[in-house]
C-alpha cells in the first residue's frame, strides 16, 4: 500500500440473506482510494454499488448481511473494528451523503441540532462553540440565511437546501473521506449543478477524498478523477476519467455510454443492452458475467475465469471480451 | 388543423386558512399557457419540479380542475366534457406514468391490465381480446407468454413497456407521457424511448412529452417548450432552444447540464458560473416583480420568448 | 396552532348536538318507560297517567328534547327515576371511581406497552420479539371477563396479594388521608392491570411495527453514519418517530380504556359509571343512561382533540405557525 492511499478495499464480498440463503451483491472487489481524489463508482441499479458504499461504513443491517474481506482505512481494517471504534470512524473519518435529502434527515429535529449531533460525538466543543460551528458550516454550504436555517425543520427547506444541510452534517467533523450515494439524483438539473460545484469546492484544498456513487455518466465526467464501472457485483473496468471516456473498453461501459440520450447531440436511435440486469438470486457466478447480455459473441472470446488486464497504465478491464466487442446493430428492445 | 389546442389554460388551487377555513389565497400551478399539438407531433414540455408541467398533462386528461381557458381536441371544445367517462375524447387520449411500480395494479395479470381499456370501450370476444393483447405486447417487444404473469415478475423497464402497451391499446391519437423514463436506468430508458419512437412512426400518435431531462427531450422531441413559474418562458424547435436559447432561464437550464466529455469540465463550470451571474443580474429584465413571466413574443416563425 | 384548537372546539358543537339527538331518540324508542317499573300494580290507571303527565312523559318529543337540553345546559341532568335524586348526584358518586380506574389503567397500559413494543421492534425476529408477540397474540383474543376472573383467582384468592372487589376499604375510607389513598391504589391494581394487559396488546403490536419501519428509514442510517452510539440511535431518533402515530392513537386508547371499564367494574364490583350504566339501562332509568352516554361520547371527542393537540406539539410538520 503506497503512502497516498486513504482507503484500500481487498476482496470485499457483501452478501444479503434471501429466504435463508446468502447471495453476494458485491463479489470480490479490490479498490484503492487515494488521498485528494474523487473516485466514482458507476453502474445501474442492482450492480452492487450502493451495497459496497454502505459496507465501507458498515451501515447494513447485520441481521441480514455478511461482509467478508478487508476495508483498510489508513491501514486499519474497518470490518474487524469494535462498535465503539467504528462509531469514531463514522462521521469523524468518513462522512456520508445520501440520495434523498428529505428522508435522510430526522423530520422531528431542527437542522442546527442535526449538525451539532455530529459535533457532539467527534469534538469536545461546548454548546456555544457547537452552535457557532454549525452556523459557520451552514454558511459554508451556501445557505443565504444560516441563522434562520439553523432553527428550521427539514420539511421547511427546498430540495437543494436540504441537500446542502445533509452535506453540512457530513462534513461537520472534517472527515477525510466523503461517501456520496447518488447525491444529486433526486434534484433538479440546476440544483444538481450547484451541489456538484459545492462538493467540488468543499473538497479542494482540504486534501480530502470522495467516493461518488452514481448511475449518471455525465455527473462522473463533470467531477470524478478516477472511475470504476460495476456490473453484477464486480468491477468490470477502472481508469482515470479521461481514459474511460476517451477509450471505454468493456462492452458494458461502452453500452452505457451509447445508451445515453445526449442534450448536446442528436442520434436517431439509442443503443440498448439485450436482456435485463439479473436479480441478486440469479446473478451469474462463473465466467464472464456480462456474456449473457451479448449472446452474439462467440463464447471463446470470454475467459473461463476472467482476470483484469491492464491495457494502458492504470486502465484495467475484466475479461478478454473487450477486444472484439462491437456494438450490436439491430439488437434493441429484446428482453 | 391542430389535434390538440390549449388556449390560455389556468389551473389555480385554493389555499384555505383562518378559523373557518375560508379561501385566503390561490396557488397558481398553471397560469395562462397556450399551445397546439398536431397529429403525429411530439411536443416536449420541460421544467423543474414545481414548474406546473405535470399539472398541464393532468388538466388535459381531466385529472385536475381547470380554472380558466379552453381545450380543443379535433376542433371540438372539450373543456367541460373531459371528465365524462366514455367520452370519445377519453379513448383518443391516453397517459403513461412515471412511477412504473404503482401505476400497474399488482393484483391483475398483464392480460387484464392491457385489456382493461379495450373492455371499457370495445366489445370483443375473449379470443379477439387475447389476439389484440398479444399484438400489443409484440409492439413493445414482449413475448405473448407474458400475458398471464403479474407485474411484480417484471423489471422496471418491462413494466413501463406494459404501461405503453396499455396506453396504445385503443389506438389513441395523443399520449401524455409524464416523465416516462425518469425512474429507469439508462440502458432500460433507451429501450423504452426507442419503443416510443417506433410506435409513433407506426401508428402516427402524437406525444406530449413531459420531462425534466433535457437529454431525453432532445432525443424525443422536434418541438419543445420550457416552463418556469407556471408559465412558458420559451417555445421553439429543437434547434431554436438548444442553439439559440434566448430567455435567461433556458440558458441557465442548458448550462446546468453536465457534459459527457471530462475534458470540457473547466469550460462548462466557467460557463455555468457566467450564466448564473447573468441570471441573478438580469432578473428584472426577464421577470416582472422578480417572479412573473412575460407573454411570449415571436423572435422567428417558430421561436417564441417570454419578454417585455 | 390555537386557531386549529378553536376550530376543533367549534366543530365539537354540532357533534354534540347530533349526539344528544341520537341519545334522546334511543331513549325515546326504548319500549316502556321508567314509571312502569316503579308503579304499584294496584294503582288506579288514572293515577298512573297523572304521574306520567307530571313527569312530562306525555309531551311531544321536541318539547321533551328542548326541555332536556335546556336543563342539561344549566347543569341539571334531571332526576334519576330509580333513585329519585338528581342525576348529577347519582353520577358524582360513581364518576370518581371510574376516573381513578381509567387514569390508573392508562398509566399501566403505556408503562407496559411502550417498553415492550420498543423492545420487540428493536429485537425484531429475535427471542424477545418472539416472546412478546406470543403474549400479544394470546391476550389479544381473551375476553375481559376471563382474564379478570383469572386475575382474581390467582392474585386475590390464591396469593391473597390484592383485594378482589370494591374500590376502597371501608375502614380506610373512614380514616381518610394516606391510609385511604393507599387502600384505593391497592384496590385498583388488579382491575387496572387487567385492563392494561388486554388494552396493551394492540399498542405493542403497532409500536413494534413502527419501530421496525423507522429503524430502516434513511435518517436512521444518517444517524448511524454520524457515529451515533446504538443506544442513542434508539433513544434520540427511533423512539420519537415511532411514537408519533401512537400519540395519534392516544385518543382512541383512552376512550377504549373508559369504555372497557364497563366490564371491569362489573367483574370487580367497583361502583363506577360502568356499573351504573348497566343498572340504569336495565332499570330504564333513562335520565341517568342518557347522561352517561353523553359523558362517554364527550370523553371520546375530547380524547380525540387531545390526541390532535399532542401530535401538533410533537410533529413540526403539522405545527401551524
Amino acid at each position: 500500500m503506497s503512502n497516498d492511499t486513504l482507503l484500500q478495499i481487498k476482496d470485499l464480498r457483501v452478501s444479503f440473506r434471501i429466504e435463508g440463503q446468502y447471495y453476494a451483491a458485491v463479489d470480490g472487489v479490490n479498490l484503492e482510494i487515494k488521498k485528494d481524489e474523487v473516485f466514482a463508482l458507476v453502474g445501474e441499479s442492482g450492480c452492487g454499488k450502493s451495497a459496497m458504499a454502505l459496507s465501507i461504513s458498515r451501515l447494513h443491517n447485520e441481521n441480514y448481511t455478511q461482509c467478508a474481506g478487508e476495508v483498510l482505512y489508513e491501514g486499519k481494517d474497518l470490518l474487524s473494528m469494535t462498535p465503539a471504534e467504528m462509531n469514531n470512524v463514522r462521521g469523524g473519518k468518513i462522512g456520508m451523503i445520501f440520495q434523498d435529502p428529505l428522508t435522510a434527515m430526522n423530520p422531528l429535529m431542527r437542522i442546527g441540532a442535526q449538525i451539532e449531533e455530529t459535533l457532539t460525538y467527534h469534538t469536545n466543543l461546548s454548546r456555544a462553540e457547537k452552535k457557532a460551528r454549525a452556523l459557520e458550516l451552514l454558511e459554508r454550504v451556501g445557505m443565504v440565511n444560516p441563522a434562520l436555517t439553523y432553527d428550521q425543520f427539514p420539511h421547511e427547506l427546498s430540495g437543494g437546501m436540504r441537500q446542502r444541510s445533509v452535506i453540512a452534517i457530513a462534513i461537520a467533523a472534517k472527515p477525510d473521506l466523503i461517501i456520496a450515494d447518488e447525491p444529486t439524483t433526486a434534484l433538479d438539473v440546476t440544483i444538481q449543478a450547484q451541489i456538484l460545484d459545492l462538493l467540488d469546492e468543499l473538497r479542494t484544498g482540504t486534501g480530502g477524498s470522495m467516493i461518488l456513487i452514481t448511475h449518471d455518466l455525465a455527473v462522473v465526467a463533470d467531477i470524478a478523477d478516477r472511475v470504476a464501472v460495476m456490473y453484477a457485483g464486480q468491477i468490470v473496468e477502472t481508469a482515470t476519467v479521461y481514459d474511460l471516456f476517451a477509450n471505454p473498453l468493456h462492452p458494458y461501459t461502452r453500452s452505457l455510454l451509447h445508451s445515453m440520450p445526449s442534450a448536446l447531440t442528436e442520434e436517431a436511435r439509442l443503443h440498448t443492452i439485450q436482456g435485463i440486469v439479473p436479480t441478486l438470486k440469479n446473478l451469474p457466478r462463473t465466467g464472464c458475467r456480462f456474456a449473457e447480455r451479448i449472446p452474439w459473441h462467440n463464447a471463446s472470446l470470454h475467459e473461463e475465469n476472467p482476470t483484469y488486464h491492464e491495457v494502458t497504465p492504470g486502465h484495467f478491464v475484466l475479461c478478454t471480451c473487450y477486444k472484439t466487442f462491437a456494438l450490436g446493430g439491430g439488437t434493441h428492445g429484446t428482453a | 388543423m391542430a389535434l390538440l389546442e390549449v388556449k390560455d389554460l389556468k389551473v389555480h388551487y385554493p389555499v384555505h386558512g383562518g378559523i373557518l377555513g375560508r379561501v385566503v389565497d390561490w396557488v397558481k400551478a398553471v397560469d395562462g399557457v397556450s399551445f397546439t399539438i398536431s397529429e403525429g407531433q411530439t411536443l416536449g414540455l420541460v421544467g423543474e419540479s414545481g414548474s406546473g408541467k405535470s399539472t398541464i398533462g393532468k388538466a388535459i386528461l381531466g385529472l385536475s380542475h381547470i380554472t380558466a381557458g379552453k381545450i380543443l381536441f379535433d376542433g371540438k371544445d372539450i373543456t367541460r366534457s373531459v371528465r365524462k367517462n366514455r367520452s370519445p375524447f377519453r379513448k383518443s387520449v391516453q397517459m403513461i406514468f412515471q412511477d412504473v411500480y404503482s401505476s400497474l395494479n399488482p393484483r391483475k395479470r398483464v392480460l387484464d391490465i392491457i385489456a382493461e381499456p379495450l373492455r371499457n370501450f370495445e366489445k370483443l370476444s375473449k379470443a379477439e381480446e387475447r389476439k389484440r393483447v398479444d399484438e400489443l405486447l409484440a409492439i413493445v417487444g414482449l413475448s405473448p407468454d407474458n400475458a398471464s404473469k403479474y407485474p411484480f415478475e417484471f423489471s422496471g423497464g418491462q413494466r413501463q413497456r406494459i404501461g405503453v402497451a396499455r396506453a396504445i391499446a385503443l389506438k389513441p391519437k395523443l399520449i401524455v407521457c409524464d416523465e416516462p423514463v425518469s425512474a429507469l436506468d439508462v440502458s432500460v430508458q433507451a429501450q423504452v424511448l426507442n419503443h416510443l419512437k417506433d410506435i409513433q412512426q407506426e401508428l402516427g400518435i402524437a406525444y406530449l412529452f413531459i420531462s425534466h431531462d433535457l437529454g431525453v427531450v432532445r432525443h424525443m422531441c422536434e418541438d419543445l417548450t420550457i416552463m418556469h413559474n407556471a408559465r412558458f418562458v420559451e417555445t421553439g424547435t429543437r434547434e431554436d432552444i438548444y442553439n439559440e436559447a434566448t430567455h435567461i432561464y433556458t440558458k441557465r437550464l442548458i448550462a446546468a447540464i453536465p457534459d459527457i466529455d471530462p475534458l470540457k469540465r473547466k469550460e462548462n463550470a466557467a460557463n455555468r458560473k457566467e450564466v448564473n451571474a447573468l441570471y441573478d443580474k438580469e432578473q428584472d429584465v426577464w421577470y416582472k416583480n422578480g417572479r412573473g413571466v412575460y407573454d411570449l413574443k415571436p423572435v422567428s416563425d417558430t421561436h417564441y420568448v417570454a419578454m417585455q | 396552532m390555537w386557531k386549529i384548537v378553536v376550530r376543533r372546539l367549534l366543530i365539537l358543537i354540532p357533534q354534540l348536538i347530533a349526539l344528544s339527538l341520537i341519545v334522546f331518540f334511543l331513549a325515546w324508542l326504548m319500549p316502556g318507560d321508567a314509571l312502569r317499573g316503579l308503579l304499584d300494580p294496584s294503582m288506579p290507571p288514572g293515577e298512573m297517567n297523572r304521574m306520567r303527565e307530571e313527569a312530562g312523559l306525555n309531551d311531544p318529543w321536541f318539547v321533551q328534547y328542548t326541555r332536556w337540553v335546556g336543563n342539561v345546559l344549566q347543569g341539571d341532568l334531571g332526576r334519576s327515576l330509580q333513585h329519585r335524586v338528581p342525576v348529577t348526584r347519582v353520577i358524582g358518586d360513581n364518576m370518581m371511581n371510574t376516573v381513578r380506574l381509567s387514569i390508573m389503567t392508562t398509566v399501566m397500559l403505556y408503562a407496559i406497552a411502550l417498553p415492550l413494543g420498543l423492545l420487540a421492534g428493536r429485537k425484531h425476529n429475535k427471542i424477545p420479539d418472539k416472546v412478546i408477540m406470543l403474549y400479544v397474540f394470546t391476550f389479544f383474543s381473551i375476553p375481559t371477563i376471563v382474564l379478570a376472573l383469572l386475575m382474581i383467582f390467582f392474585f386475590a384468592f390464591g396469593l391473597g396479594w390484592f383485594p378482589a372487589m370494591n374500590a376502597v376499604d371501608v375502614r380506610a375510607a373512614f380514616e381518610g388521608g394516606w391510609p385511604e389513598f393507599w387502600s384505593r391504589i391497592h384496590h385498583l391494581i388488579l382491575p387496572s392491570m387487567t385492563g392494561a394487559i388486554l388494552g396493551g396488546t394492540g399498542i405493542i403490536y403497532f409500536l413494534r411495527n413502527q419501530v421496525i419501519d423507522v429503524q430502516n428509514s434513511d435518517y436512521i442510517t444518517t444517524a448511524r453514519a454520524k457515529g451515533t452510539p446504538e443506544r442513542r440511535v434508539y433513544t434520540h431518533h427511533v423512539l420519537r418517530n415511532a411514537l408519533l402515530p401512537i400519540a395519534g392513537g392516544m385518543g382512541a386508547s383512552i376512550a377504549a380504556v373508559v369504555a372497557g371499564s364497563l366490564f371491569i367494574e362489573r367483574t370487580f364490583t367497583i361502583n363506577g359509571m360502568g356499573q351504573l350504566f348497566f343498572d340504569s339501562v336495565l332499570g330504564r332509568d333513562w335520565p341517568v343512561a342518557n347522561a352517561l352516554i353523553m359523558f362517554y361520547a364527550v370523553v371520546g371527542v375530547v380524547a380525540g382533540l387531545l390526541a390532535d393537540i399532542t401530535i401538533m406539539l410533537v410533529d413540526p410538520r403539522i405545527r401551524i405557525k
